[in-house]
C-alpha cells in the first residue's frame, strides 16, 4: 500500500466564513478558493482531511446529529465541485472538558465502511496525529 | 494543518504537521496572538488558495510527515 501524505484543513475560517455556531449548512457559506485549493492539493497527490473543533456541541447549542448533517452536505458540496474530502473529523467539546473526540464524517470515497464500524478509514497520518493531540482548540 | 487560529498552528505542531496560517478568519488576530508567543508558523497565506498552492510547492506526497 503506498503511503498517502494529508493536509488537515480547518474548517471556519480557513474553508468557510466563520459565522460562529452553524448549526445547519444554509448557515455556511464556503469560500469560493475553497474548493480550487481543494483540487490543486488532490491533483498534487495530497488527502485532504477536515479537522475542526466544534464545541457547539458540548455547550449545548446544537447536538451531533445536526454537526452530521451538516457534514454530509458539507462534504456533498466539495464533492459536487470536483473537489472531494477524504472526511470530517470533529471534536465535539467544550473547551474546558479538554477530551478529545473524534466523530467522522466519510468522504465518498469511503461511504461503504462508515456506517458499522463508526470510524473512518484514515490516512496513517490522521492516526498519529489523533494519538498525540488533544482537544485544545 | 491550515487553519486561522492560534490553536490551529499549535495543533499542527503538536501533530507534527507543518502548521499553515490563513489571515481569513481570525487570522489576522491569531497572527499577532502567534508572534507575541514567539510561535512561528510555517508559512503565513491570505486564504485558503494560497495556503494550497504553497503546500503544493513545498513537495508532492512522497515527502514525509503530514501537512
Amino acid at each position: 500500500m503506498t503511503a498517502r501524505r494529508a493536509v488537515f484543513l480547518d474548517r471556519d475560517g480557513t474553508l468557510n466564513e466563520d459565522t460562529g455556531y452553524p448549526s445547519d449548512f444554509r448557515q455556511i457559506h464556503i469560500y469560493p478558493d475553497a474548493f480550487e485549493a481543494v483540487r490543486r492539493l488532490r491533483r498534487a497527490g495530497f488527502v485532504p482531511v477536515v479537522v475542526t473543533h466544534q464545541s457547539g456541541v458540548g455547550r449545548g447549542y446544537f447536538d451531533a446529529q445536526d454537526l452530521a448533517a451538516l457534514h454530509a452536505r458539507f462534504l456533498e458540496e466539495f464533492a459536487g465541485h470536483d473537489a472531494p474530502l477524504e472526511g470530517i473529523y470533529a471534536c465535539l467539546h467544550a473547551p474546558e472538558t479538554g477530551l478529545f473526540l473524534r466523530q467522522a464524517a466519510a468522504g465518498p470515497r469511503a461511504t461503504g465502511r462508515r456506517a458499522s464500524s463508526g470510524s473512518t478509514p484514515a490516512p496513517r497520518s490522521w492516526s498519529e496525529t489523533s494519538r498525540t493531540m488533544s482537544c485544545s482548540a | 494543518m491550515v487553519g486561522d487560529k492560534p490553536d490551529d498552528v499549535l495543533f499542527g505542531l503538536n501533530a507534527g504537521a507543518t502548521p499553515v496560517l490563513v489571515l481569513t478568519g481570525y487570522g489576522r488576530s491569531a497572527a499577532a496572538a502567534l508572534a507575541a508567543r514567539g510561535v512561528r508558523p510555517a508559512h503565513t497565506a491570505s486564504g485558503i488558495l494560497e495556503a494550497a498552492d504553497w503546500i503544493v510547492r513545498q513537495g508532492g506526497p512522497s515527502g514525509h510527515g503530514p501537512v
